[in-house]
């Protein structure tokens, strides 16, 4: 089982929770974020103030999946949520050693 | 003496076949006829049978010292399915206390090998005389006691003495503590009784509000009458009897559906309960929404209820000390009284006047007060002699613009509706009564959504986090706030018509009902716009809000400062509305990012965005409603103007200032002065002319205006429109209107160049002390070269000075530029300006800027 952490920009959510809906992956967890990595933030000017945004506002949303999917829902991450452009976000993976699902107590990749 | 035998197993065995079999067929019985009432009854009277039986095997028929009661629910005779079975083992004293200890556990295990839910206490008479005030639920418990077995003695003890002592003693700390929790209560649940899936049992209008009725009745009618200012009977009416009945039949429903004492109404069990007919008459198929809005009516009713028994019980326990309090924040209105905490009519409410009625919710508006028992039950009996005597639309348009604004409009518009006036004002209010519409998103009704709506934008009144504050000062540049409050009120009207989009429903609706109230067309044409619009901010959210593209398709769609300004207060409130954890900070934050840009752009592409005559002439003629030959004049006159000009006017206001640019070979400066609320705002219509706006600027400061907002655009043709917004601190237009001739002469004489502004400015503020600043600003000057294809914009940022804008005016004509476009608006004591710039028909070269800075310093100076 891994666990993939994807940092996205918020307007791709959609696009990515409907590629990997489609990947076969069935649960998604979703957090509203703010960060920046190299794509550092902006000032704006708004009636004689200035409003730094600092921090961005991104989505990160996680799922854990089965060995075997870990490398379909990575494809589906990095197509839906590429522009291009600086701040696409970036994608983690780690390892997870189990699973268990709370109602039954489920273990493993059966819990997914 | 023995105190204790064990129960022959054979006993706990035959009783246990013959309670499960028994309990079956209370549940059947309730499947075929869906009686609630019937069902928790019978369970009471099997429980009764059980408890009474065990006790005897134990103790034998003459038991000396002990007793059991029925308490809580169980002692009410309503045992729900899945319900605990409240116990109280009474005991005359501590000695019979620890003399049983053995034969309480042997029942209680007796019980529970019976599968009982068993919730069992054992008290002494003496510890049921008083109420422990770590345990008030207890006490509340013993209110609905009831005698099973055990010693008479005991027993008559307890009810003829322990409880009634308690009772009489406590009587005002328990109606203060039932208040409390059933305040705290509520607001665990948002203290609203309109969620999609409702908590029967705890939630607003549940049966726990029965109970606390039913409590409250009880101890009231304990309360000595010279104290009780009640002047409704003492007894439960029967809505209280209705909704006792249709609610049990839910619950029990819900417990036998889930096998557990689970109580929430969720969508499944709705479809279910729908479709079973529960609580509701007759065999037609029923939708889940349907049945679910005699759910909502049921529950508007206990909560009615509950609300009236409360603020009698509040009303005989608060101190001399409140009442002397209470009478004394007395509004001095003519139209209301306030007693006790509530509005009154100052005279008794007559059959057919409305306006009468009108009035007290008026006062709830204001007051922040709810109307008493007695004034919602007249009210209530007088509605359809209401109906018949409907006051002309205008009257009621300003009965709205008052109730919205006032800052309790969402208490007054739940009275209102919870009594069937809104919708006697307001029918197209009728399809969002109770309205489910259920998505994982919303909690609440639609109805109950949009007086959250309204609630949610009064308290912006008094933001309290930073993000508050922005938002606030949005709400405190709105120019028609009433407009802003109506388009909420009517945002949503268009649900539930099996339509796709009901945006343009809900537009329509509103626009019929402000034409019906006489609104005029700027105020409908705002509210459509609004309502239309209403879910393209949030729709513009789901994208990138960083980007150009996404900014500027937004800011084209919705097009004036001002509508943007209304758009985002309504979906920042809108969306606070949807549940009470929509509204994170990343969303507002958001929402902020969005109206900034959109704001920005929509100042800083104005002369890119300029009407082209060739393509929307049909639908200026349209537009103006003009004929043909006045149309082709009216699009040549508007060819080149901003867009923003046409967005923000107008019909009335583009045919007057058409017709003043018609007129400018006989009269080269065509002048027109309005009031405002607090202002005035004159339009100049002229060939545009060097220093223009600089003398016009200078001649307004020089007669003593405070120019507070501004806006110069030309035409192809070189003809100009520049209007002034300016407050008249010295009040000489508003105390003498027939100067207001003379004002505009003055003004024509300098925008042809024909006054000596400076001088007059000079004799105008020499020797006069300036007032001091409350807030120092620094003047901040900046040239944008990129905003606009053409012009260059000159940004300006200062301390607002009387004479300020002519000097900056006039400093810019010094410099040979023309100022294509000018937006001046005032925030306090801080001037913002926006100036579109051209020098010789091009932007300005980066030389002519550093001079022109330099110039401009130097004018902030001698200021």
């Amino acid at each position: 089982m891994q666990k993939i952490e994807a940092i996205i920009q918020p307007s791709k959510l959609e696009a990515v929770k409907t590629a990997l809906v489609e990947a076969g992956v069935e649960g998604i967890t979703i957090l509203e974020a703010r960060g920046h990595g190299r794509q550092k933030g902006h000032t704006e000017f708004y009636r004689g103030r200035e409003y730094s945004v600092d921090l961005l506002p991104k989505i990160k949303l996680e799922v854990v999946v089965t060995d075997t999917m870990a490398e379909a829902a990575i494809a589906a991450i990095l197509g839906a949520a590429r522009t291009g452009k600086i701040g696409d976000g970036k994608i983690f993976v780690t390892r997870v050693d189990d699973a268990i699902r709370i109602r039954n107590e489920d273990r493993g990749d059966v819990a997914l | 003496m023995s105190t204790h035998s064990p129960i022959p197993l054979e006993l706990v065995q035959k009783l246990g076949n013959a309670y499960a079999s028994r309990l079956l067929s209370i549940r059947e019985a309730f499947d075929l006829s869906s009686d609630g009432e019937k069902a928790v009854k019978d369970r009471s009277a099997l429980a009764d049978e059980v408890v009474t039986t065990v006790f005897r095997s134990l103790l034998g028929p003459e038991a000396k010292g002990i007793a059991v009661l029925a308490v809580g629910g169980y002692g009410r005779g309503q045992l729900f399915p899945y319900s605990d079975v409240d116990l109280l083992c009474l005991c005359a004293s501590k000695v019979e206390e620890k003399l049983y200890q053995e034969t309480v556990r042997s029942l209680s295990q007796a019980l529970w090998d019976l599968n009982f839910r068993l919730s069992a206490t054992t008290r002494t008479l003496d510890e049921c005389e008083k109420l422990n005030p770590e345990n008030s639920e207890f006490g509340f418990a013993l209110l609905d006691a009831r005698a099973l077995a055990g010693d008479p003695a005991v027993l008559n003890r307890f009810f003829s003495q322990s409880l009634p002592q308690m009772v009489q003693r406590e009587r005002d700390s328990m109606m203060a503590r039932i208040i409390e929790l059933t305040r705290l209560r509520h607001e665990k649940f948002g203290n609203t009784l309109f969620h999609l899936e409702p908590n029967v049992k705890d939630g607003p209008g549940g049966m726990r509000d029965l109970h606390v009725c039913g409590w409250l009745a009880r101890l009231l009618a304990l309360t000595p009458i010279k104290n009780s200012r009640r002047k409704g009977p003492h007894t439960l009416s029967p809505e209280f009897a209705a909704a006792n009945s249709y609610l049990t039949a839910i619950r029990c429903f819900l417990h036998y559906r889930a096998g557990r004492d689970d109580n929430t109404l969720y969508w499944q069990a709705q479809d279910a309960a729908a479709s079973a007919h529960i609580g509701v008459s007759g065999n037609s198929p029923i939708n889940a929404p349907s049945w679910m809005r005699t759910y909502f009516r049921h529950a508007r009713d206990v909560q009615r209820m509950l609300s009236q028994w409360m603020e009698e019980s509040d009303s005989t326990t608060i101190s001399i000390y409140q009442h002397v309090r209470r009478w004394r924040a007395q509004p001095r209105a003519s139209e209301f009284r306030v007693q006790h905490g509530h509005i009154l009519p100052r005279d008794s409410l007559t059959p057919g006047n409305v306006t009468q009625t009108l009035a007290l919710f008026r006062g709830c508006a204001s007051e922040g007060l709810t109307l008493d028992y007695a004034t919602e039950e007249t009210i209530a009996e007088l509605l359809p002699s209401l109906a018949a005597q409907l006051p002309p639309g205008d009257e009621l348009w300003l009965f709205f613009q008052f109730l919205l604004q006032a800052p309790h409009a969402g208490l007054a518009l739940r009275a209102m509706h919870a009594l069937g006036v809104l919708e006697l004002l307001l029918p197209e209010f009728h399809g969002i009564d109770a309205l489910v519409v259920r998505d994982a998103y919303h909690r609440y009704t639609v109805d109950e959504h949009t007086f959250l709506l309204l609630d949610h934008l009064h308290r912006l009144e008094h933001p309290v986090s930073e993000i508050e504050k922005r938002f606030d000062g949005l709400l405190k540049e709105i120019e028609r706030p009433e407009l802003l409050y109506f388009a909420a009120l009517m945002h949503d009207t268009g649900k539930g018509r099996n339509e796709v989009d009901h945006t343009l429903t809900s537009a329509n609706m509103a626009d019929a009902v402000l034409e019906r109230f006489g609104a005029d067309d700027a105020a409908r044409q705002t509210v459509r716009q609004l309502i239309q619009h209403h879910l393209e901010m949030s729709a513009a959210l789901r994208k990138d809000i960083f980007d150009t593209e996404t900014v500027r398709a937004f800011a084209k769609k919705i097009g004036s400062p001002e509508l943007l300004r209304m758009l985002t207060l309504l979906t920042y409130a809108d969306i606070q509305s949807v549940n009470p954890d929509a509204l994170t900070s990343w969303k507002a934050d958001a929402i902020w990012q969005l109206y900034m840009a959109a704001s920005n752009y929509l100042d800083r592409s104005i002369d890119e965005e300029r009407v082209e005559a060739d393509v929307e002439a049909a639908h200026i003629t349209r537009m103006l409603s003009s004929n043909h030959d006045q149309g082709v004049a009216i699009v040549h006159f508007l060819a080149g103007l901003p867009r923003r000009y046409l967005r923000t006017r107008s019909a009335e206001e583009l045919r007057a200032h058409f017709a003043l640019a018609a007129a400018l070979d006989q009269l080269p400066v065509g002048v027109i002065t309005q009031k405002l609320d607090d202002a005035f705002e004159t339009t100049l219509v002229t060939r545009d002319r060097p220093f223009l706006f600089s003398n016009i600027a200078g001649a307004l400061a020089a007669q003593g205006m405070n120019i507070v907002k501004a806006d110069a655009f030309a035409n192809n043709a070189g003809v100009v429109v520049d209007t002034f917004r300016f407050s008249d601190p010295f009040a000489t237009l508003a105390q003498n209107p027939e100067e207001i001739p003379a004002f505009e002469n003055k003004l024509k004489a300098a925008a042809l160049g024909q006054l000596q502004i400076d001088q007059l400015l000079k004799s105008r503020t020499q020797g006069k002390r300036r007032r001091p600043q409350k807030r120092l600003i620094e003047t901040q000057l900046h040239f944008d070269n990129d905003s606009s294809s053409h012009s260059t914009l000159l940004h300006v940022i200062a301390q607002d000075t009387p004479g300020l804008l002519y000097r900056i005016s006039r400093t810019l004509a010094e410099h040979g530029c023309d100022i294509g476009v000018a937006l001046i608006d005032t925030e306090g004591e801080q001037a913002m300006d926006v100036f579109y710039l051209t020098a010789d028909g091009a932007k300005l070269g980066a030389g002519r800027q550093t001079q022109l800075m330099a110039s401009l310093e130097a004018a902030f100076e001698g200021l």
